[in-house]
This record gives C-alpha cells, sequence and structure tokens, in this order.
C-alpha cells in the first residue's frame, strides 16, 4: 500500500521486477526511478464509490486500467466528493460520469489522462477587474536593453514571459491590480501593479553586486542563500577571474579571499602554485585542499612524470623538505605542470573556497583542507548569443637584481686572495693547477648581464574565447571555445598552448519537475618549456665568454683541452614538451517528486592525460662528447588520471510553523586511478633520428605506476531555519576510504552549525535602524583528511625493470605500515557579518581554530631502517587558528560613478600543541611544541667578526663552530605574519577602472642563503649581488657580510650561516597585483555595428612589486623565474 | 488529510530512498576492497617460488653494479692518496682535502648501504617462513642474503668506525638502533660469513638457484670464505693483533686458494668477464651502456677536468711503482693534453657495452696478499714470501727481498697499493687499519706528515687522526637520537 501511494505520488509505477533489481547498483536504480512503464489490463472498469474523494477514484480507475493520471495535486482541493457505480463500463464512459461535477477537463494521450482545470467562467466585466494587457520594455542602469529577463504575475508564475532581444515584453494579466514581478539573473527584482505601467514603460534593472546576503553559494552538495549560510565561504566570481590576465584559474585567486594563501613558486609558464586554506594542518603530508570541478573531483598532483621531470617547471618530486634538508610543513605538494593550466579560466562561473567545518564536514575525509569547489559557466535563457573575447600582450621580468660587474667581480677574486695572504695566482698557470687564476682564460674586459640574455627576453600572449549561449525558458544551452598561447622571457622558443572547448545543456520538463543537465570541459595544452629554468644561471661570471663563436656554434671556450664555460644555451638545444589532454564532464539529474522532495544524482567523469616528451641530442654536451651516440636520448612518458563519481541524494524542503526544514540524504561512490609509464630510447646514430624512439640502440621503462582509489560515502544534511531568524544547520559523512588498511577504511565525520540573524529581531530593527544586517554564527565539526600515497599499508615488491642473470629484480615498494588511520581535524568557527546603510558598509570577521590530531605523515625515519620514512600517525596536534576580516564598501554610488571598496585581511597562526615523544623522534630537532611548525631550530648568528672578518655564532663551546642541536634556536615563524589584498572598483559611465593590492608580510631566506658567495672555497666561480660588496674587507671594519676568501674554513663557516638565523630575512612585500581598465563602447556605436556589451579593455597583472627584499622576487624568493608583469589588451563583445 | 497524506508519501519516498542507499551499500560492500596494483607483488606471494624470491636478491647486485665500485673507488681514492681531484663540486673539494661536513657526508651510510642490509634481511626473513621454496633454495638465496649483510656492513664500519648492525626488517627495532663497536661490528660480518659459507653453493648458480654456471656473479663458498678471510685480517688489526684471527684469516685464503677454479691470469686479463681469477663479479646489468662503470668513468679521453670521473691517478701512487713493474704498463693509462700528461685507472679497458669486462668484487689476486700478511702475523716467513712473490712476478717483478715479519708487513701493504689500487677503496682501509696494527708506514703518516698527501691536496691533517673516519651523516643523527657524531666533527 506505502508503495502503491508511492507509486502514485511520483505518477509513474514501480513494478516489483524493478525493486527487485534495486540491489544492482544506485545508478541502474535511479534510472528505473525515472522509468515510466504502464502496465495495460484492461479498457472497462468497475466501481462502486459511494462520497468518496475524487483522487480515490482516479486511482481505482488507474488500477484497473492501466492508464496513468496527470495532474496538480494542489487542483484535488477543489474537486468533489464521488458518487459512482458502474460495472464493465468501457473506460470513456466511467471517466464521463466520474467527471460529470468536476472543475476538470480530462484529455486522453495514448496510456495518459491529463487533467485541467475547466476555464473558470469569466467575471462579469466591470471597470475594477478587467484584464489588462501590458506592453513595455526592460533595460539595464545604462539603458541597454535586456533579453530574457523574466516577467511573471507575482500570484501566478505561471503566467510568464520573457523579453525578446530588444528588450521588449506583452504580459496580459487578471486586472490592473496584478503585481507584476522583473526579474534577471544578477540583478536587483523589481516589482510594479500593472496600472503604473503604461504602455511602453521602461522598467531599468539594477545589478545586484551589492546584495551580499542574497547570493546563492554553492556547497557541493547543496546551495544556499548567504544570508542563511551558517558556514564560511568565500566567492570569486568570473568578474575578477576575467580581470586578470592569468592562464591558469588558481592565479586569479591570488589575494582575494580570506584565509586562502597562495604562492608561486615560478613564473615559468603552467607553474605550480602551492594553496592552503587556513594554514597547513598536517605536518609533512597532504595540504591540499579538495578541488571539485563541475562536481567531479579534480586531482591537484601533478601529471609530470618524476622520471623525466618538467624541466624549468621543476620535477615532481615532494618538496618536503627545503634546500637543507629540514622537512618543511608545506611538504606533500610537487612541482612540475599544474593540472589546473589544463582548466580554462574563461570557462569559470565562480569559485568558492569552503572554509569551515559547517561547509566542509560532508565532504567527510577528504575535507580537512578546506574545499575548492569551481563551477563553469552555464548557458542563460534568452536569444541566442555570440560572445567573444580577444586579447594580446606581453610579459617581462619586473625586477631584476643588481649583480657585480666584471670589475667589481674581479676586484672581489683579488680581495679574497688578499684576505687568505695569498698571492694571486699567475694567469699563464694552467687552468687545472691549484694555482689557476680566474681571471686567467676568459677575457677580462667582457661583461655581459646575463639577466638580460637568458631571462630579459619579452613573453608573447594570445588569448582569443568565443561562445554561443541562449536557449528558452526550459532548455539553455552554452558552447564555448577558446585558444590561448603563451612565449616565454627565454631565449629560444619555448611556448604554452591551449585549445578549449567548454559546453553546458540545461533542460528542465515543461512541469519543472524534471530538470537535466549536461556540462563538459576539455581541453588541450601544448607547453614546451627548456630544461632547465635559466634564471638559475644568472650568477654565472660576467666575464664568461660569450654563447656563440664567430661561426655560430656554441662556445665552450676551450682551454688546454677542457672546457671552461658550460654554456647555457647547449641544454637549450634539449627539449621538454608535454601534451596535456584533459576532460571533465558532469550529468546532473534531478526529479521533483511532490513539492518539496526532490531525487537527484550527478555522474562525473574525468580523464587526465599526459604525454611527455624529453630529447636530448649529443650537442647538448660539450666536444667531444657532442658526438657520442648513446648520449643521445629521448624519454617519454605516459600519464593517465582517470575517474568517476556518482552522487545520489534525496533532498526534502518543508514549512513547518514559521520555520523551514531541509534535509538531505545521499551518498558518493568515487574511484580514481592514475597510470604512468616512462621509458628512456637512448643510443641514436645521430640527433636527426632522436625524435623516433624506433631508431634507438637501447630501450629502457624507467618506470610504471599504477594506482588505484575509492572512496565511498554516505551523508545528510539537516537544515532548520526559523523565521529567517535562527539558523540551525547539521551535516553528516560516513565515508570509507582505500587508502588504509582493513578494519581502518570508515570514519564518521560530522558538524553543527548555527546562525541568528539579529538584525531581523524588533527589537534590533527599531532602534537601530541603520543596521541592515546583522549575524551571528559558529560552527564546529570534525573532518579528515586521507591525502597519503595509495597502498601504503600493503606490503609489496616491486619489479625493477633491469635484468641480471636475465631475471628482473624485485624490490620491496614502501615500507608498509598497516596500522595507521585518519587524520581527524576538529574545526571551530565564530563569526559576525554585519551590513550597514543598506549594504553599503559591510564587514564580516571571523575567528576560526583549527585542531589536527592523529598527524598522518610519511614519517622520516633513520635510513638504517632500509627506508628513509613510512606512513605513520603521530601522536600530536597541530592548531592553525586566525583572524579573516572581510569588508566590503560602496563609498561613491550615483547613477554615473560608483566607486566600491574591497578589503580581506588574514592573521594566521600555527602552533605545535602536542607531541607525545617529541624529544625522541626524528623531529625533535624540528619542532617545538608551543611554537609554529615554521619556526626553525637554527644557529644564532652574532655578526662579522671584525678583526678576522668570519662570520661568527653563539657557541657552546670556544671552537667558534655551532653545531646541533646544543647550538640551535627557535626562530620566529619563517611564514606569512598576515596576508590580503584591497581592490578598489570605479565605474564611471562606460568606464570601469579595477585596481588590486596584493600585500604579504612575511618571513624568507635572504638573498645570502641562494647566492653562493664569492670565490667561496676557491671553486666557487658563480657571481654575486652587489649587495656582497660590504663584505669585510680590513681588521676593525665592521660588516655584515663575511669577508671574500678561498679559504675552506670561511666556506664551512658560510654553510653554517645559512643554517643560522642570519639567513632569515624579511620577505614582506605590497603588490600592485592587477589593474584592469575597460570601456565599453557608447550605445549608438554598438548599435550601429549591431553588437552588445561591447567593451575594449587593458589589464596588467604583477605590475608593480613594493619590496625591501633583496633579490629577484620576494614570493618566489631563490634563483627561480619571478611571476612575470603581464599587459594585455583586448576587445569582446556579443551579438 | 490531505497533508498527512502527503507526508506519508513523502515518508514513503524517504524510507524508500534509505532501502536504495541500503542497497548501494550491500551491492558496493567490495568497493573498498582494491586489488594490489599490477605494478607490484605482494610480500607474502614473493618468496613463494624460487624464481620471484630469486628476483628479489639479485636485484641487489643489479643495484651494486649500478656504481658502487666505482664510487666506493673514487670517494677513497680522493680521500687516500690514489687520485687528484678535477672536479670543482663542493663535496669533491671536501673528500680531497679530507675536510668532510657533517651534512654533506658522501659516503654510503646516508645511500645505498643500509637499503643492501635492509633487502637483504627482507629475503633472509622472506625465506625464513615461507614453503614455496626448496631447501637448496633457500640455502643458496640465505647465504647469498648473509653474504650481502656482511659486505656491508664491513664496508660501514671500515668507513665510519662504530655503526648501528642490522639484523631485522622491524623498523621500530631498527630506527632506534644505536652504534655497535666495530669489533662487534666485524665479529658478526664473520659470523654472517660463517653461516653464508656453509650454507652457499661451492659452484656458482644461474637464476634457477641450483643449476652451476661458469659466470661467476653470484656469491659461492669460495666468495663467502674470501670475504672471510678478509674480515679476519682486519679483525685481527682491530683487536689488537690478535694472532688467532690471523690464523683464521690465513686458513680462510687458503682455502680459496687451494681451489683449483681460481688461479693468476696475465694482468690483462684479470678483469675480464668470468677470468679464472675472478672470485665474485657484477654482471654488466640489461641496461648498462658500458660494461663497467669504472671503465666508463675512469678511463680519460680528454683532460681530466672534463672527464666523466673529473680525477686522475695521483702522482703519489704512480711514482711508487717499482721500475719494470707491468702493472703500471697495464693497469695504468695515460692521455696528453698539451704538455701535461694525466694518468688514469686502466684495469677496465672498456668505454662503451662490449660485452668484455664485468665489475671485480672479489679476487684471488688479494687472497695472495691477505694470506702473505696473515703469514707475516705469524711468523712464517718463507710462505710469507713465496705469496708476495706469487704476485710480483705476475707483474714481472722480482722476489721481494723482505725478510722479516715487520718488513714483510710493509712490503705486503705497499705491493697491496699497486695491485689493488682504485679496487673499493682498498687502499685507504689498509692505511687505516696500518693505524691499528702500529705500522710505520699508516694513514696518519701517509697523509699527516709534512708535505704528505693531506697538505699536498691543500688540507690539513689532524694530529688527533679524526679524520680517519668519516662523520656520521648529520640526517641520520637528526633522525636517531641514539646516534652519536665522531670525535672531531
Amino acid at each position: 500500500m506505502q508503495l502503491n501511494a508511492l507509486c502514485k505520488s511520483c505518477k509513474l509505477l514501480l513494478t516489483p521486477q524493478t525493486l527487485r533489481c534495486m540491489k544492482i547498483t544506485a545508478f541502474l536504480v535511479f534510472l528505473f526511478t525515472l522509468h515510466l512503464s504502464a502496465a495495460t489490463i484492461a479498457q472497462t472498469v468497475t466501481l462502486s464509490e459511494h462520497k468518496v474523494p475524487l483522487e480515490k477514484v482516479l486511482n481505482d480507475i488507474r488500477q484497473q486500467s492501466g492508464y496513468v493520471f496527470f495532474y496538480n495535486q494542489d487542483w484535488m482541493q477543489q474537486s468533489k466528493p464521488v458518487d459512482l457505480e458502474v460495472k464493465n463500463l468501457p473506460l470513456e464512459q466511467a471517466l464521463k460520469a466520474a467527471f460529470k461535477d468536476q472543475p476538470f477537463d480530462y484529455a486522453i494521450v495514448n496510456k495518459t489522462i491529463v487533467l485541467k482545470l475547466k476555464e473558470k467562467p469569466v467575471p462579469a466585466p466591470n471597470a475594477q477587474a478587467q484584464a489588462v494587457t501590458i506592453t513595455g520594455k526592460v533595460t539595464n542602469e545604462l539603458g541597454e536593453p535586456m533579453s530574457g529577463a523574466t516577467v511573471k504575475q507575482k500570484d501566478n508564475p505561471a503566467n510568464g514571459t520573457l523579453t525578446d532581444t530588444k528588450g521588449n515584453y506583452t504580459l496580459t494579466v487578471p486586472d490592473d491590480k496584478t503585481v507584476i514581478e522583473f526579474s534577471y539573473i544578477g540583478f536587483e527584482p523589481q516589482e510594479f501593479a500593472a496600472k503604473d505601467l503604461p504602455a511602453g514603460s521602461v522598467i531599468k534593472l539594477k545589478a545586484a553586486e551589492n546584495n551580499l546576503q542574497e547570493v546563492v553559494i554553492n556547497k557541493g552538495y547543496y546551495d544556499e542563500k548567504r544570508e542563511l549560510s551558517t558556514g564560511d565561504v568565500g566567492i570569486v566570481t568570473a568578474k575578477t577571474i576575467q580581470e586578470q590576465p592569468v592562464f591558469d584559474p588558481i592565479q586569479a585567486l591570488i589575494g582575494r579571499v580570506a584565509g586562502l594563501n597562495i604562492q608561486q613558486t615560478s613564473g615559468v609558464p603552467g607553474a605550480y602554485a602551492t594553496i592552503n586554506i587556513r594554514g597547513v594542518n598536517s605536518l609533512l603530508n597532504g595540504n591540499d585542499p579538495l578541488y571539485v570541478v563541475d562536481d567531479v573531483p579534480f586531482s591537484s598532483v601533478t601529471l609530470t612524470n618524476a622520471s623525466i621531470g618538467g624541466g624549468a617547471l621543476g620535477n615532481s618530486i615532494p618538496q618536503g623538505s627545503n634546500v637543507t634538508g629540514v622537512p618543511l610543513p608545506n611538504g606533500g605538494t610537487s612541482t612540475g605542470l599544474s593540472p589546473f593550466s589544463a582548466i580554462n579560466p574563461d570557462d569559470i562561473e565562480s569559485i568558492e573556497i569552503l572554509k569551515d567545518a559547517d561547509a566542509t564536514s560532508i565532504y567527510g575525509s577528504r575535507g580537512a583542507n578546506g574545499v575548492v569547489l569551481i563551477t563553469t559557466k552555464k548557458g542563460k535563457a534568452g536569444d541566442t548569443r555570440v560572445n567573444f573575447d580577444v586579447s594580446q600582450g606581453i610579459g617581462q621580468v619586473g625586477h631584476f637584481v643588481d649583480m657585480l660587474n666584471t670589475q667589481q667581480y674581479l676586484q672581489a677574486w683579488h680581495q679574497a686572495y688578499k684576505n687568505d695572504n695569498l698571492p694571486f695566482p699567475s694567469i699563464q698557470t694552467n687552468q687545472y693547477d691549484g694555482n689557476y687564476s680566474i681571471d686567467g682564460v676568459w677575457d677580462t674586459t667582457r661583461n655581459t648581464n646575463w639577466q638580460k640574455a637568458l631571462i630579459g627576453g619579452t613573453a608573447h600572449y594570445t588569448n582569443a574565447q568565443g561562445s554561443i549561449s541562449g536557449g528558452t525558458a526550459n532548455t539553455q544551452f552554452l558552447i564555448g571555445g577558446g585558444y590561448s598561447r603563451q612565449t616565454t622571457v627565454y631565449p629560444g622558443d619555448y611556448n604554452d598552448r591551449k585549445g578549449s572547448l567548454h559546453f553546458s545543456l540545461n533542460h528542465a520538463s515543461s512541469n519543472q519537475r524534471f530538470h537535466v543537465q549536461l556540462t563538459g570541459s576539455y581541453m588541450n595544452d601544448n607547453n614546451i618549456v627548456p630544461p632547465v629554468d635559466f634564471t638559475g644561471l644568472i650568477n654565472l661570471p660576467p666575464d664568461a665568454p660569450t654563447l656563440h663563436n664567430p661561426d655560430g656554434s656554441l662556445n665552450w671556450a676551450f682551454y688546454n683541452g677542457g672546457h671552461t664555460f658550460d654554456n647555457p644555451l647547449a641544454s637549450a638545444v634539449s627539449t621538454n614538451a608535454s601534451v596535456t589532454n584533459n576532460l571533465i564532464s558532469n550529468l546532473d539529474l534531478s526529479y521533483k517528486i511532490l513539492p518539496g522532495l526532490m531525487i537527484k544524482s550527478d555522474f562525473g567523469y574525468n580523464h587526465d592525460e599526459m604525454n611527455q616528451t624529453n630529447l636530448i641530442p649529443s650537442t647538448s654536451w660539450f666536444p667531444p662528447f657532442n658526438t657520442i651516440s648513446a648520449l643521445r636520448s629521448n624519454t617519454f612518458a605516459t600519464t593517465v588520471d582517470q575517474g568517476w563519481i556518482i552522487n545520489p541524494q534525496l533532498t526534502y524542503q518543508k514549512q513547518i510553523a514559521k520555520g523551514q526544514l531541509h534535509v538531505l540524504i545521499g551518498a558518493t561512490l568515487q574511484q580514481s586511478s592514475s597510470q604512468s609509464i616512462a621509458e628512456q630510447a637512448s643510443d641514436f646514430a645521430n640527433d636527426a633520428l632522436i625524435t623516433n624512439p624506433q631508431a634507438a640502440n637501447s630501450f629502457s621503462l624507467l618506470n610504471n605506476v599504477y594506482s588505484l582509489y575509492r572512496y565511498e560515502a554516505y551523508v545528510g544534511r539537516l537544515n532548520y531555519t526559523w523565521d529567517d531568524k535562527y539558523l540551525f544547520n547539521a551535516t553528516f559523512n560516513r565515508d570509507g576510504s582505500t587508502r588504509f588498511g582493513p578494519g581502518r577504511q570508515y570514519g564518521n565525520f560530522g558538524a553543527v552549525g548555527a546562525g541568528w540573524i539579529f538584525s531581523k529581531e524588533k527589537l534590533v530593527s527599531d532602534n537601530l535602524p541603520w543596521l541592515t544586517f546583522g549575524k551571528l554564527r559558529a560552527s564546529y565539526g570534525t573532518s579528515g583528511n586521507d591525502q597519503i600515497g595509495d597502498y601504503q599499508y600493503l606490503s609489496t615488491y616491486s619489479i625493477n625493470s633491469t635484468q641480471y642473470q636475465g631475471t628482473n629484480g624485485l624490490y620491496p615498494t614502501v615500507l608498509a605500515n598497516p596500522n595507521f588511520s585518519w587524520e581527524v581535524d576538529r574545526k571551530l568557527e565564530v563569526g559576525l557579518d554585519l551590513s550597514f546603510f543598506g549594504d553599503r558598509i559591510s564587514p564580516s570577521v571571523s575567528y576560526y581554530q583549527n585542531r589536527t590530531s592523529n598527524q598522518l605523515v610519511s614519517y622520516p625515519l633513520p635510513v638504517q631502517t632500509g627506508a628513509s620514512s613510512f606512513e605513520y600517525n603521530l601522536p600530536a596536534d597541530v592548531q592553525n587558528s586566525g583572524w579573516e576580516v572581510q569588508l566590503n564598501t560602496v563609498n561613491i554610488k550615483t547613477t554615473s560613478f560608483t566607486w566600491t571598496s574591497n578589503i580581506n585581511f588574514t592573521a594566521p597562526q600555527n602552533k605545535l600543541l602536542a607531541f607525545q615523544g617529541l624529544a625522541t623522534s626524528s623531529y625533535s630537532s624540528y619542532y617545538t611544541i608551543g611554537q609554529s611548525l615554521y619556526s626553525q631550530l637554527l644557529y644564532q648568528y652574532t655578526g662579522v667578526n671584525s678583526q678576522t672578518g668570519l662570520y661568527t655564532f653563539k657557541t657552546q663551546n670556544s671552537n667558534g663552530k655551532p653545531s646541533a642541536p646544543q647550538d640551535q634556536y627557535l626562530t620566529p615563524p619563517i611564514t606569512q605574519k598576515y596576508y590580503g589584498g584591497i581592490s578598489n572598483d570605479f565605474t564611471y559611465k562606460g568606464f570601469s577602472l579595477d585596481i588590486f593590492f596584493q600585500f604579504v608580510k612575511q618571513l624568507g631566506y635572504s638573498y645570502q642563503y641562494y647566492y653562493y658567495p664569492i670565490a667561496s672555497g676557491g671553486f666557487n666561480i658563480n657571481n654575486v649581488p652587489t649587495a656582497e660588496l660590504t663584505a669585510w674587507q680590513a681588521a676593525g671594519q665592521s660588516a655584515n657580510v663575511q669577508k671574500f676568501s678561498t679559504s675552506s674554513s670561511a666556506n664551512n663557516l658560510y654553510n653554517d650561516f645559512k643554517k643560522s638565523n642570519a639567513a632569515i630575512t624579511d620577505a614582506s612585500f605590497i603588490r600592485l597585483k592587477n589593474v584592469s581598465l575597460s570601456y565599453r563602447l557608447p550605445e549608438a556605436w554598438q548599435h550601429w555595428a549591431g553588437m552588445k556589451n561591447a567593451r575594449v579593455y587593458i589589464q596588467g597583472q604583477n605590475l608593480y612589486t613594493f619590496t625591501k627584499y633583496v633579490g629577484l622576487d620576494p614570493e618566489t624568493q631563490g634563483l627561480t623565474l619571478p611571476p612575470l608583469r603581464v599587459i594585455m589588451a583586448g576587445v569582446s563583445a556579443s551579438f | 488529510m490531505k497533508k498527512r497524506y502527503q507526508t506519508k508519501k513523502g515518508v514513503c519516498s524517504a524510507i524508500a530512498f534509505c532501502l536504495l542507499l541500503v542497497a548501494f551499500n550491500s551491492g558496493c560492500k567490495k568497493f573498498l576492497d582494491i586489488p594490489a596494483p599490477n605494478t607490484q607483488q605482494v610480500t607474502s606471494t614473493v618468496f613463494n617460488n624460487y624464481a620471484s624470491a630469486t628476483s628479489a636478491q639479485v636485484y641487489i647486485y643489479t643495484q651494486m653494479a649500478g656504481g658502487e665500485s666505482y664510487n666506493m673507488a673514487r670517494s677513497m681514492g680522493l680521500y687516500s692518496d690514489e687520485l687528484t681531484n678535477y672536479a670543482t663540486d663542493n663535496i669533491d673539494a671536501q673528500l680531497y682535502t679530507n675536510s668532510l661536513q657533517a651534512l654533506s657526508n658522501p659516503g654510503p651510510w646516508n645511500t645505498t648501504a643500509y637499503k643492501y642490509i635492509y633487502d637483504a634481511n627482507a629475503v633472509i626473513d622472506g625465506l625464513a617462513t615461507t614453503s614455496g621454496c626448496s631447501a637448496a633454495v633457500k640455502g643458496q638465496l640465505t647465504g647469498e642474503a648473509l653474504f650481502i649483510r656482511a659486505f656491508w656492513h664491513f664496508y660501514l664500519t671500515n668507513i665510519y668506525g662504530d655503526v648501528p648492525l642490522v639484523l631485522t626488517t622491524n623498523s621500530i627495532v631498527n630506527e632506534s638502533s644505536a652504534r655497535s663497536p666495530r669489533k662487534l661490528v666485524l665479529q658478526q660480518v664473520v659470523a654472517d660469513l660463517e653461516q653464508a659459507k656453509d650454507l652457499l653453493n661451492a659452484n656458482y648458480v644461474t637464476a634457477a638457484d641450483t643449476v652451476t654456471t661458469t659466470e661467476r656473479v653470484r656469491p659461492n663458498k669460495a666468495a663467502a670464505l674470501a670475504l672471510l678471510a678478509r674480515a679476519w685480517l682486519y679483525l685481527g688489526d682491530y683487536d689488537g693483533a690478535n694472532a688467532q684471527d690471523y690464523v683464521k684469516a690465513d686458513s680462510a685464503a687458503s682455502a680459496v686458494i687451494a681451489n683449483s677454479n681460481y688461479s693468476l691470469v696475465p694482468l690483462n686479463n684479470v678483469f675480464l668477464e668470468n677470468s679464472s681469477e675472478a672470485i665474485w663479479q657484477l654482471e654488466t646489468p640489461s641496461n648498462a651502456t658500458s660494461d663497467t662503470p669504472d671503465g666508463l668513468n675512469f678511463i680519460l679521453t680528454s683532460a681530466p677536468a672534463s672527464g666523466r670521473s673529473q680525477t686522475a691517478l695521483s702522482t703519489q701512487l704512480v711514482s711508487t711503482f717499482e721500475s719494470g713493474d707491468q702493472r703500471l704498463v697495464n693497469w695504468v693509462g695515460t692521455f696528453t693534453s698539451g704538455t701535461a700528461t694525466y694518468y688514469y685507472p686502466f684495469k677496465y679497458k672498456q668505454i662503451a657495452y662490449e660485452n668484455q669486462e664485468f665489475t671485480m668484487v672479489l679476487r684471488l689476486g688479494e687472497q695472495y696478499l691477505i694470506r702473505a700478511e696473515a703469514e707475516a702475523h705469524e711468523s712464517k716467513i718463507a710462505d710469507a714470501q713465496a705469496d708476495l712473490n706469487s704476485i710480483r712476478t705476475r707483474a714481472g717483478l722480482p722476489n721481494t727481498t723482505a725478510a722479516t715479519p715487520s718488513d714483510l708487513l710493509t712490503a705486503v701493504l705497499h705491493e697491496r697499493q699497486v695491485e689493488l689500487f682504485t679496487e673499493w677503496g682498498s687502499r685507504w682501509f689498509d692505511l687505516c687499519r696500518a693505524v691499528s696494527a702500529k705500522l710505520p708506514v699508516n694513514a696518519n703518516t701517509v697523509m699527516g706528515a709534512p708535505g704528505n698527501a693531506c697538505q699536498s691536496k691543500g688540507g690539513a691533517w689532524s694530529s688527533t687522526g679524526y679524520q680517519l673516519l668519516f662523520p656520521v651523516p648529520l640526517t641520520q643523527i637528526l633522525d636517531n637520537k641514539n646516534l652519536t657524531q665522531n670525535p672531531g666533527y
């Protein structure tokens, strides 16, 4: 009986067979649920009804005849009781009898009987209630017609229409008192009584940009109005992304969202950025947020194969440690090609950053580090539109370091020998003699600025995007395509070319119950970078020889049979190319079973594939090696990541008293796999053959890696909002992950959030009229982290491709530990959201505190165990806490001029709360309980000895040589103290100017950490920044740079210096990150050209950096290519 | 009425959906049971058959053939008086000038040695519990694994002095184990080799473990005896010249020399594949582009600064050959660049892959010298002279004139220098134990005396002799609190 009720409510039949199929999979079941089947049983009916509701009669008829009724449940209120006694009456006649006195007409279509309300008799005409027909036009604030705007009768939304291409509409309403609502997505809706709308009146809709609380935020499993949200979610919209000339969507987020910390690692096209949300929770492993693109999880792990490496992009080795081998808490990230460079920023509608427990707990074991939801653009109802956007620009290194010129450089060498009381070596001696002089071989009159030569070029950018979109109220589509090309500042032909396709298709059934949405994004990215980042060579000696000989060949500066110069352009003849193909697709189905009850599921699939080739011709070697065939090689790799996800769910929404109840139950099944194979072909007869591995004499498989990850979850959400004032939200997740051994796969996570919109309290609204909105919110909950490698619990052997005695070797893969489990993150947040004077000033403050325990780390082991680490749950608690402030203001708002500002500010704090057994663990030399993970134990620098000119340190023994651990002291946290962004947006008539500053207060490594001192150890010939000229020269002199010296003792002291607090410096900066100026062409011109929304614009990125840091860039610090200064100009318009 | 009815329908829908989730769960109960990746083999199955068990053992040889011999020869050669450095690399400079720092330690401790020991222990553990391999296979493989464990402990203790003894795969035990005294380590080396000697096949075997072959690329009983002879000799020196140790060294070396499988061959044939002098060689692995890393790297085809190893034989070494020594002719190569002549080790003749030579690990020539030394300690003057002369004769030199035990010991030390140069760092270890054995020529006198090796290399030899041992890698001390640093670092 209950099942019948269900079937009827669905207006469809679930056969017993269907029910039996339920066990197969939810996917099939879901399809069956939507499957319409009507069994024909009889064409005649027998009824004996007495004063029963019409609905029961219809049900009986359906059971006997197999005919299905379609009607609106609400109509049944108007039905009249039925009295009916028929026997074996043909269906047609029975229906006629049953509907005799009912206010319905009916029609039989195939096996379906469709009910229709009878036209109400038109009331007697009178002056007060006469149907009126209104015609008019809808425009935006600038008077431009808006097509596809919704115009509908407020009390009967079914009576509505859309404006045409010219913004015109016609609507007939029952009388002139009827209220008509005008709306358009992203604009504030307006209401007018029909009588206030004389024919031809123009309605101007205002953009809803400042109506912060109305924004609907996507929380993945569900959507929510910001006003009623108890969680903390940051949003970056398409507008912000498109204002920035970037080719990786992650770069568009830098400085834009409080709590989101992004550090670029390099300015090479496609380079990785380190990202974390609210600090580093995990000591060493997996601090990446979960990325979800259109409901499909997206792996943030680079596809770059470690055996080949990413060339100038860096290799995909874990960056768990800094140069001195000290583990840094940013472990788990990697370099190589950023996977996000395979997502077209122009396809993105919005990016949501889920930060607190309320928002992330539903993601269970994947949500500990926050969630980044990327939503792509969807079609909008209205006339078919063609949009295009074409831009071009250039990029350059924005700041160079002042390096010594040849004269200063040689002087420094002479000084070094003088300091050592050694005679300056004769320039006549053999270069391989211990008495060799640096200026003995090379022409001392040369002076090359290697920065100009190696990274001083101009990168060129081209970006072209186009889309077609449109649709009706029920069906919308969007098809977009893009092409972009970036070159580099390096000498040589390197570039990154991308072609992309994006589509979205939405359809709703005419009764709005069934929705389907299909989205897909595809990108082909062709990235060619040099084998090394030439920035690492800008410290070549300034007197180094020319790159080419007069005959055009590479110059090796041979002397006495040996080459004296490693020509950097030699390595440039080898290439590092990668081709990425990335497909992300998602099918979203939903069906409204009853008002408020909805069943839905999405089915996602992604396929991310990279093919890499690294060609090394023998010409990249110096003679005579440049002819050795064994040195020619072609290394190639294919890496394929693919995955699917199914998210079935049931949502229920109901008004209970003054409250609104939302319930969600659902599940997730996810699988992702990764397969990577790298092979090397070498020993080619000549360089021309190296592109074809078939021509190689030697062939080997470098690696072959496969991994599979599965995840399943059951999720739930209960949300209750009382009177739009008191908010309560609870989420639950039980999930399982294959990254853990048997018996440890499942975990439970949950969160509760509550909010109080006190501005809606009468007491507040009466007394504080200037307070437009005020909400106090808090949330607490848990989420987990399973970001470790797959199969770490399983003891296995891997196959080695090399043979010995004709048999392949087998080696232990990892030191397995079957007993590790979840890392658990407990998140607490309290927030206050305010808005004054009608959203003119909207501050928001949040305090968060995340505590991560059961630290899942790749625990460093002494190698005497046979491995350098294994997976392990550390008994340690890490706390990240901090304040986040967001302030939006509308400073000036007139009809022609607006000025709005947006400030975000984050002050994070990190603390190691507890660590059982720290003193005896291998972490004792890195971490201190009660201190930040970013603090390091380093030697204490005590300046340059004014007599000896050598670095000195605070030491316990008297020999002046510091040693670990007794001479190590804790430094302040070497990380951001605070950071944020300030944007100011101005619009004046057709002009729009957006200026964005990023600011970061931080400690970093000084230039001395990266530039080896001149003459050091007698071996180092590399150049240094001019800041080194302040080096000690004579007794009694106080200096902050040690004397130049060739002695090994001075060299050793420099190495100690690097491990001391002296190598830590202020690397704070304020960056003019983005300026975007656009001009909307006058209406008349656009009209003449048949265009809409035509704009010309100029955008700049990384325009200027204010900093005291000595070096190329305070963000990337060392000898790596800094983020480039990019300026692009373009036009965009639609037809 | 209507409301209740609808609620009921809603509840029913929810119940049905929950049923779906349950169905979902039961249908997917196995969803999280994923198979091992197809690129890997679960450990428990590896030792269930001889083929994969053998693979686990020969992996060690593949890795060792990748350059252990060359790395050891180059590092210890630079550190001692064998090689001249032309590299500008900082670590090479530290090695060359005997000024190593704990941070940038170039020795095998933190690179490969303990990995080999782990792999060997894993084979020993895996075979101990399996019933999938025959007793013969188990014996051979366990013997080889014990041999490898002994081999690397032996080199570790020679380079670093006291080192952790690792005899299990249990990482909980291993991660905190402290350094064992050198004598104890050498005693464990001897114990492992004694056991290996009894388990190993007298002949060389193929990958089938029980089938005999002429390829001398897997350790056999003679290999265990040969290393045992050397270990007893070292133990004797570090055990206060314990006479019993020398007797055992004598007896182990005699067992090898008496074996008719081995004979001294002409100088230019010594390092060929499967030469009769070879007791254990490392086969050229299938992916190699040269016969041996030593041949590839040491042979000079350009001035040493742009050569692969960026080293040449030192003038100290070249000048120490007696006139007429055929080893200077056959085992030392020259390269002339302009007016400069450079000498390089030319024991291995092949640069590219020619399938001519294998990497030598243990050879008969050394056994004669081990026995000569042991006999000198035992005051068996004539026997010692005879063994020493066997080597000198092959080198085209007249018989030795040394006639007292102490002269003989000095003569053997010299002979080892010119016979075993650039072979696995032999020279450096000899100089070090000569300090313990109180010979007049030892590491301190060779390196330390004014104008001697260390100073001529641009370094300074400490009177404390702390440079006799490499520093314990700093990273290891940081990762294991129970490790201590060698004095002086």
